[in-house]
């Protein structure tokens, strides 16, 4: 059954909004910098406004489509949404709302902030054009545009620590944009076209189309942070500004997902790579992933490094749910997209409002620390919870149709590596809210503040408690919480995390659902 | 070979004389006018770009301007304007006025920068006369006449290390002379005749004709410093002048891959060639050097030195795209010409703006630099990412064509070493970048504070790291289309 197609210049244009914002930005940083908070604030709500005015074409079943008239590399560049890159866009869109209404908070004490807004939009640019972005090349440019302008955020600091993360980013990156090049290339050779058609273009298995799977399969996988490729990701989610890791963690890997689902269903097709047994080799470095990311997240003091070890693993359930290559697998892992997003981008964000309150790193410090912020704290385990897949909250629903999926395809193994998994998930999470609410930690106040003046350097200064007087009327000495413009983007999402699951239909589940049989009818 | 009709047309000849005319009037000027100097070395620059935009409706029409001279017998002074000669022509003029506007704010001192002028202008006549020649004993005189007056330029500091690397330059410019008179003479005692247009000339291979390519390798590979003739590159553009080191990566390395492509095409013939295979001797130096290049510009610390190696990895993409004999390669090879000359003509000229303003050479000073200069250290950016190929700048062109030419020839391990060597040049560059602008918060005030550059030492490098990337956003990708009319000229 085909689609209507609707003509529409809008999915092509609004990509540009936040890139020349962003540039504006960049180029005449002196006139606009009084602005720059609500420039970037106001352009990512805009975004999300804009891509949300969609919603009656794509809910009819329509798909808009544009072609741009510019970019004469070889070709053109055409846009495209479906239900698919609505899906992703609609949220993706909304988190980076959230982790920009979050940064200025997080920057008061920060530098060059002119530098980090544009290249913020233009991050959001990149990011988002890669996910409506109609054809491969349109795809690979804006991937490798988001690539090079998050490096700037990563290494926003610039302490050697946060310069050398950076640049392993950097430099892996380069690799795996080239990896695509090349899958790229091999596609237009092969078939003459770069367009995102369904089924796929390549039909005949060759030496050529095997390489340029291995290409795609590295360059994605490298972005998404799939072993064996993940290594950069580590260093850099610690490294960047909380917002940053926040949108890092929770949207720029999925845009490696995105490029390999995208890869599966309109390059090659799910019938070709089960043929060839390719999926089978993805399931096994999925749930490597899985156990990997979980196995070291445990094994991790500081905080954003065992969140970020945490995010590998749930790239893992992602790749499973796409390499199981069936419908309820599909929507599972598009489901874990929206739900990881919100949950891993307000993980982030707490542990970035602790670092900025408190200069705290690493968890062994955080006793009590949820008496002393207790909202962080509960957004916190809200999204722990979340994560570990307990009823009702949104990772619950992702876990249970992911586990279906695998019996469906005849693996159970993959629901036994969930649920180990989950039990890890619940090892590493549960513990730093036991000793956020339930460790006092009054005997080791002093070594506390030593510790947190030993970070002073390298993280922001040490926040004094005098300017938060608007917790009440006489702050307590012991009185943390972070300001009301860090709170509410955090509750935001929380809720996020659980209220879709509460309502009577879940729309996103729904939309999930839509999107998997879009990729499946044929 | 598609033959476009032949039209009479003095304009070629024009476009040589000029230069050397105004370098008479410069020489003039400085006597008796200083106040006018200026103006005439810019009119020099500017008339034969202009003039070769004259040319332009006619060739794109597909016809061929010509013009023969009965000096020098037995072949006689040619010009023969194709496509492809009005592609370089069109470049280098443009090239032309750019770096005589860098070099006229490079040299602030009017009596440091006087001799320079003499030389720089005949050099570029040179350049223009050996993409405009009709035959291979014109393109030859050119050739000579340019290498010559650029000895001048690498001496220029007057130093001992100047001396020597000019010494080694003259030295490599005269073997290339040598080996191109003799593969010249070779070619015209078996064919009687060195005109370009006919689509090939020879039609057997003798052990004569495998000497006359193999000398023809030679002396267009040391002027374009192909592996292992490239020694005396580093060592020139280390010494000489910036604006005289950015006039030969921008402009003289591409007549080095100019006259390749007319010995491939238009004196030994595709079919020839195809049937002898003596390409692949071309193919696997095209790939050392695009390697090894790469793989030596890390080592460097002098800026210069580093660009220098890194021009002759830059050299290995477009030889290789010159030897794999496909038309998508071709398009690769003729793009590249253009996306080189404007990412290392932006390089070289922002490493000269950096050593006018703050007089450092080595990389490892440059720590802050991005701080004190933002606009060139961004254009710096700009072509560094340009050089490793990504997306929307030019080089991505390149490597697209040349990627799809290593298919076509049925050669794609090719393209793991075009990759390797993107990856390389990427490790290379970035480092200056970052370093220039990121990392340095411990970095006294003073040296933070923003330098007042002059006008006329930037503009050249802003317009040339636009250059970068207008081409690709633009609706129509122009050079990229006078690249195709190029590579269907040859194959067709």
């Amino acid at each position: 059954m085909e689609q209507e197609v609707v003509y529409s210049i809008l999915p092509a244009i609004i990509i540009f909004v936040p890139i020349l914002s962003g540039l504006a930005l960049f180029l005449i940083p002196d006139r606009l910098s009084p602005y720059k908070e609500k420039i970037c604030i106001g352009v990512t709500g805009l975004f999300f406004l804009l891509v949300l005015s969609m919603y009656p074409a794509i809910s009819e079943g329509k798909v808009l489509f544009g072609i741009f008239q510019y970019f004469q590399f070889p070709l053109s560049i055409s846009f495209k949404v479906d239900q698919v890159t609505f899906f992703l866009g609609l949220f993706f869109s909304f988190v980076w709302f959230m982790t920009a209404c979050f940064s200025p908070g997080y920057l008061s004490h920060g530098h060059k902030k002119e530098r980090y807004y544009a290249f913020f939009l233009m991050a959001e640019g990149g990011c988002m054009g890669t996910i409506f972005a109609g054809d491969l090349l349109g795809l690979f440019v804006f991937f490798e545009f988001m690539a090079l302008t998050t490096y700037v955020l990563i290494a926003h600091e610039e302490t050697p620590v946060t310069m050398f993360a950076g640049a392993k980013y950097l430099y892996m990156t380069i690799g795996g944009g080239l990896a695509v090049f090349f899958g790229l290339l091999t596609m237009y050779y092969l078939t003459g076209s770069v367009a995102f058609t369904l089924p796929g273009l390549i039909t005949e298995p060759s030496a050529l189309a095997t390489a340029a799977f291995i290409g795609f399969m590295i360059g994605f996988g490298l972005k998404a942070g799939m072993f064996p490729v993940h290594v950069w990701l580590p260093d850099a989610h610690p490294a960047a500004p909380a917002p940053v890791s926040a949108a890092l963690s929770g949207i720029m890997l999925k845009t490696g997902i995105y490029g390999m689902i995208r890869v599966v269903f309109n390059v090659y097709s799910p019938e070709f790579i089960e043929a060839l047994n390719w999926d089978t080799i993805m399931l096994v470095l999925s749930g490597i992933t899985i156990l990997l990311g979980s196995a070291m997240a445990l094994l991790q003091d500081d905080l954003k490094r065992r969140l970020a070890y945490s995010s590998i693993a749930q790239i893992g359930y992602i790749s499973l749910g796409i390499f199981l290559l069936n419908e309820q697998g599909m929507a599972g892992g598009l489901y874990h997209l929206f739900t990881h997003a919100f949950m891993k981008g307000l993980l982030f964000l707490c542990a970035g409002a602790i670092v900025v309150q408190t200069g705290m790193r690493n968890i062994s410090q955080m006793k009590g620390i949820g008496l002393k912020m207790p909202f962080t704290m509960v957004f916190f385990t809200i999204a722990s919870v979340t994560m570990v897949g307990i009823p009702p909250f949104n990772g619950f629903i992702s876990k249970w149709e992911l586990s279906l999926a695998s019996l469906e395809a005849g693996l159970p193994i993959f629901v036994a590596i969930l649920i180990v998994s989950s039990l890890l998930n619940a090892a590493y999470y549960f513990p730093i809210v036991i000793t956020a609410f339930f460790d006092s930690g009054e005997e080791d106040e002093d070594a506390e503040k030593a510790h947190a003046i030993e970070h002073e350097q390298d993280v922001h200064d040490h926040c004094a408690d005098d300017d938060h007087d608007d917790h009440g009327p006489k702050p307590r000495k012991d009185w943390k919480e972070a300001p009301w413009h860090m709170v509410v983007p955090m509750g935001i999402l929380a809720v996020g995390c659980v209220i879709f699951a509460l309502l009577p239909v879940n729309w996103p589940f729904e939309l999930a659902m839509e999107a998997a049989r879009i990729l499946f009818r044929m | 070979m598609a033959q476009g009709n032949l039209v009479f047309s003095v304009i070629p000849l024009l476009i040589v004389l000029v230069p050397l005319l105004a370098t008479l009037g410069t020489m003039l000027a400085d006597k008796y006018r200083p106040d006018l100097r200026n103006v005439v070395v810019i009119a020099g620059a500017a008339i034969p770009f202009l003039l070769v935009v004259l040319m332009y409706p006619a060739v794109n029409r597909g016809e061929v301007l010509y013009l023969f001279l009965n000096v020098l017998p037995p072949t006689g002074m040619e010009f023969r304007v194709d496509i492809l000669s009005l592609y370089m022509a069109l470049l280098f003029g443009f090239f032309n006025i750019i770096l005589a506007v860098y070099s006229l704010g490079y040299f602030k001192d009017k009596q440091e920068g006087k001799i320079y002028f003499y030389f720089m202008m005949p050099a570029m006549a040179g350049a223009l006369g050996v993409v405009l020649s009709g035959n291979l004993f014109t393109l030859f005189l050119f050739f000579e006449f340019m290498s010559i007056m650029f000895f001048p330029l690498v001496t220029y500091k007057a130093t001992p290390q100047a001396y020597a690397a000019g010494l080694k330059f003259f030295f490599m410019t005269i073997i290339a002379g040598i080996a191109f008179f003799w593969g010249i003479a070779i070619m015209y005692s078996t064919v009687g005749d060195l005109s370009f247009g006919s689509g090939g000339l020879v039609a057997t291979a003798t052990p004569l004709l495998l000497i006359a390519f193999i000398c023809f390798l030679i002396s267009f590979g040391i002027k374009s410093a192909m592996i292992p003739l490239h020694f005396w590159m580093p060592d020139a553009y280390a010494a000489a002048t910036t604006p005289a080191a950015a006039l030969s990566s921008a402009i003289m390395l591409k007549t080095g891959v100019f006259g390749l492509i007319r010995v491939f095409h238009d004196i030994f013939g595709l079919s020839f060639i195809q049937e002898t295979g003596w390409n692949n001797i071309l193919i696997v130096l095209a790939l050392i050097s695009a390697v090894y290049g790469s793989i030596c510009a890390f080592a460097q610390d002098d800026f210069n030195r580093r660009l220098a190696y890194s021009g002759i990895a830059q050299v290995g993409y477009m030889l290789l795209g010159i030897a794999l004999l496909t038309s998508t390669a071709m398009i690769g090879t003729v793009y590249h010409v253009m996306a080189h000359a404007f990412m290392k003509g932006c390089m070289f000229l922002c490493a000269g703006v950096i050593y006018v303003n703050t007089g450092k050479t080595k990389i490892s000073e440059l720590r802050g630099v991005g701080m004190q200069m933002p606009v060139t250290m961004l254009a710096f950016t700009i072509s560094a990412v340009s050089a490793v190929g990504i997306p929307p700048f030019n080089v991505f062109v390149t490597k697209w064509y040349l990627g799809l030419g290593a298919f076509s020839a049925e050669m794609p391990l090719i393209i793991g070493i075009l990759l390797l060597s993107s990856i390389l040049n990427a490790a290379y560059y970035f480092p200056i970048s970052i370093n220039a602008f990121l990392g340095c918060r411990e970095l006294k005030n003073i040296e933070r504070k923003r330098l007042k550059l002059q006008p006329l030492r930037m503009i050249p490098v802003m317009i040339l790291a636009v250059g970068a990337f207008i081409f690709t956003l633009a609706p129509v990708n122009w050079p990229l289309n006078l690249a195709r009319a190029v590579a269907q000229l040859f194959f067709n």
